[in-house]
């Protein structure tokens, strides 16, 4: 039913559309006149408005209709019924949507039976008065805009204005999302740190989150589990600079040997190599990591008389800089070769070697481009967690030692939340408290970084 | 009017390709020293090509090759013995659209020096800074602000600073691709006025698309046509008494 209201909706803004262009045509030739706006927008006025607004309207009843009906099943659920907790009336509400949808497991109790009976039901009323609904508005709204449709009807600027709209909901989508993120992370830590103080938080060195139980909710005090997260932080420290370490020097030499030096044909081949270490999934270069070159780090370690752990940060690091690479030489490539050859020219004409060129006139040029792609690396390294916990290990290690096992504030998030966990525990609150923080350093690091690409601009037109 | 004058440049029988393309036919021509020589002709008739080959800019283009001698100040060019990083300090250029570096005006000046390690502290650098802006007429507008991006110049002074860039080095030679095809005409008669003076000193060739620019400034003109020296000689003799019917239609505006 639904899917057929789509179509039909569709069917009638095709038609409003030719009906649009077809007006404004007839009264042209009646009044022999010019319009204001080419014909074709006489009719995209009508046709939008009489597709987007109905079924943004169908589509948010199918997404709000669930709650409607859980609020209608729990007013029929039977009075005799004990619920303890929320979730168990979730649970209960999952099972009977279940029943309704085909799912039924064992031998559900007759009252269930019936309240699925009737849940498929308003299902199919809901249904039905939606599409008529939708279908209604879709004509309602079309022929409202057809009766707009004249001589000097500035269909154009109508039609842009509606676009306009739309492309401001679009951005508006995206800034949204960012904003609920954030404070849905903000208002989890704030729990968090109702439970743990914040300056425990923020300047513990010891991180150890089980063991959680009596101890802290009980009677306040330290207890066993510690929140201390700097030895996360720490860690995440380390295992960047080593990435970062590996993936700028190679990426941008690799970028400069592209952009300057390497002909058309090899420029052919090599760049979209690179590009393909940019789409090997996280979690290969993380077996990777762990089964090739941590033994390996391990044995030559071994070798030179060096206790190198079998998970370590090195190994991480390294590998994370491999993955960032293709980040770094392919951006900074194109803003190298996006310096205009003029000055290349003009610095090759006073007498510069090739490399003088590149070095005190490309680069200086290019340099906004390639601290953005450095940016870019820095953010996929902190943020990087799959590698982290198959290479680097789990262990809180506070060490800025590279052959220690360490861990990072990714990593840790994913181990709090996998697998079952209570909503209410400071364990799982903590990971929000450390999404919260490690977003502030990252929006810290970009203002900065931002702040000395705007000093050090050099302009060329 | 026409003394004989020393030559600097003396290029035998040059032909240049691009590819498979002839972009230079056969030229031969000597080019004399502290003077002005223009090289006129239409769109795409070589003249910028040759141009670029007395300071073997075309060495940047992959396809090109150059066949024939062009000698400056005695030494064959295209020897393979010859390094091309002093041959261009001897033989600055100036481009068609004023493109300073991104840095400072003094910074824009103090780069060759730099790299040709002509100054060995910051006084001498100053100095030889200082000069080539006063050289290239620049230096009233651009003391007090000598920090400045170069970018931040009109088109004009842009060029200016371009110029003092080139002579900073101190080359024998200075090559002109069209220096005022983008700026305005009163900035295009300052320019016009720089090289004069810069003559006394230097040995400019300037490639223009202006007849008039070519007959203003130039003690000699060539006047190249698909890739061919079709005729060489005094200014004067050639915008007065051209010898070559091409160059008289061009001349006189009926091709071009």
């Amino acid at each position: 039913m639904i899917p057929a209201t789509y179509i039909v909706t569709t069917l009638i803004g095709i038609f409003l559309f030719f009906l649009g262009k077809n007006r404004i045509k007839n009264i042209c030739m009646n009044e022999n006149k010019k319009p204001h706006s080419l014909n074709i927008y006489h009719g995209l006025f009508p046709a939008i408005l009489s597709i987007v607004p109905p079924l943004i309207l169908l589509s948010l009843w199918i997404i709000c209709d669930d709650v409607i009906f859980d609020q209608m099943l729990k007013n029929r659920l039977p009075n005799n019924l004990i619920i303890e907790g929320k979730q168990t009336f979730l649970i209960l509400l999952a099972a009977i949507n279940n029943i309704a949808d085909g799912i039924i497991v064992g031998e559900p109790e007759r009252w269930m039976m019936d309240l699925a009976q009737k849940l498929i039901i308003w299902r199919g009323h809901s249904d039905s008065l939606i599409s008529i609904i939708t279908i209604i508005c879709s004509f309602a709204f079309g022929l409202y805009a057809l009766s707009f449709v004249k001589i000097d009807f500035r269909a154009r600027n109508a039609v842009e204005k509606l676009i306009m709209i739309g492309l401001i909901i679009c951005s508006l989508i995206a800034i949204i999302t960012t904003i609920g993120i954030i404070f849905s992370v903000i208002f989890e830590s704030i729990r968090f740190f109702k439970l743990v103080p914040i300056y425990e938080f923020l300047t513990g060195l010891t991180w150890n989150p089980e063991f959680e139980g009596a101890a802290r909710a009980g009677s306040g005090q330290a207890g066993l589990s510690t929140y201390g997260s700097i030895p996360l932080f720490v860690g995440t420290f380390l295992i960047s600079i080593i990435a970062l370490s590996v993936s700028v020097p190679v990426g941008l030499l690799s970028a400069v040997y592209l952009s300057e030096y390497a002909t058309k044909k090899i420029r052919g081949i090599f760049k979209p190599l690179l590009e393909i270490l940019a789409g090997v999934p996280t979690v290969v270069y993380g077996f990777f990591a762990a089964l090739t070159i941590a033994p390996f780090f391990r044995e030559t370690g071994g070798l030179i008389g060096l206790d190198v752990a079998s998970e370590s940060a090195l190994a991480a690091g390294f590998v994370m800089g491999i993955m960032i690479i293709p980040f770094v030489s392919s951006l900074s490539d194109d803003v190298i070769r996006a310096v205009p050859q003029s000055l290349r020219d003009a610095a090759l004409g006073l007498g510069s070697t090739k490399s003088e060129t590149i070095k005190k006139v490309v680069l200086p040029a290019a340099l906004p481009g390639i601290v953005a792609s450095i940016i870019l690396a820095v953010s996929r390294a902190v943020g990087e967690t799959m590698i982290v916990v198959m290479a680097a290990g789990l262990a809180a290690n506070l060490s800025l030692n590279p052959l220690d096992a360490v861990t990072t504030v990714t990593a840790q998030i994913v181990t709090i939340l996998v697998g079952d966990q209570e909503f209410e525990s400071a364990k799982t609150l903590s990971a929000f408290a450390l999404a919260l923080t490690l977003i502030i350093i990252t929006l810290i690091l970009n203002f900065f970084a931002l702040q000395i690409v705007k000093k050090y601009r050099e302009k060329y037109d | 009017m026409t003394e004989t004058v020393e030559s600097i440049v003396n290029c035998k029988n040059v032909s240049v390709y691009y590819g498979q393309k002839k972009a230079i036919n056969n030229i031969s021509i000597d080019i004399g020293r502290r003077s002005i020589t223009a090289f006129i002709g239409p769109s795409g008739c070589g003249k910028s090509t040759f141009l670029r080959t007395i300071n073997r800019m075309n060495d940047t283009i992959d396809s090109c090759r150059i066949e024939g001698t062009v000698i400056v100040d005695g030494k064959d060019i295209y020897d393979p013995s010859i390094d091309v990083v002093p041959l261009r300090a001897k033989v600055g250029m100036v481009f068609q659209k004023p493109n300073p570096f991104p840095k400072s005006i003094y910074e824009n000046v103090a780069y060759g020096p730099r790299i040709h390690g002509l100054a060995s502290n910051k006084s001498e650098l100053d100095d030889i800074v200082e000069k080539a802006l006063k050289g290239a007429g620049l230096w009233n507008e651009a003391r007090d602000r000598l920090d400045e991006s170069g970018t931040s110049l009109s088109g004009g002074q842009q060029q200016r600073l371009c110029i003092a860039r080139t002579i900073a080095v101190e080359p024998q030679i200075i090559l002109m691709d069209e220096p005022c095809s983008a700026l305005d005409p009163i900035a295009t008669s300052n320019i016009e006025d720089l090289m004069s003076d810069l003559a006394k000193e230097y040995t400019i060739i300037i490639v223009t698309h202006s007849m008039q620019q070519a007959a203003r400034v130039s003690q000699k003109t060539a006047y190249f046509h698909l890739g061919n020296l079709i005729e060489y000689g005094d200014t004067k003799e050639i915008f007065v008494r051209p010898k070559d019917s091409q160059t008289e239609a061009y001349i006189s505006g009926k091709i071009g």
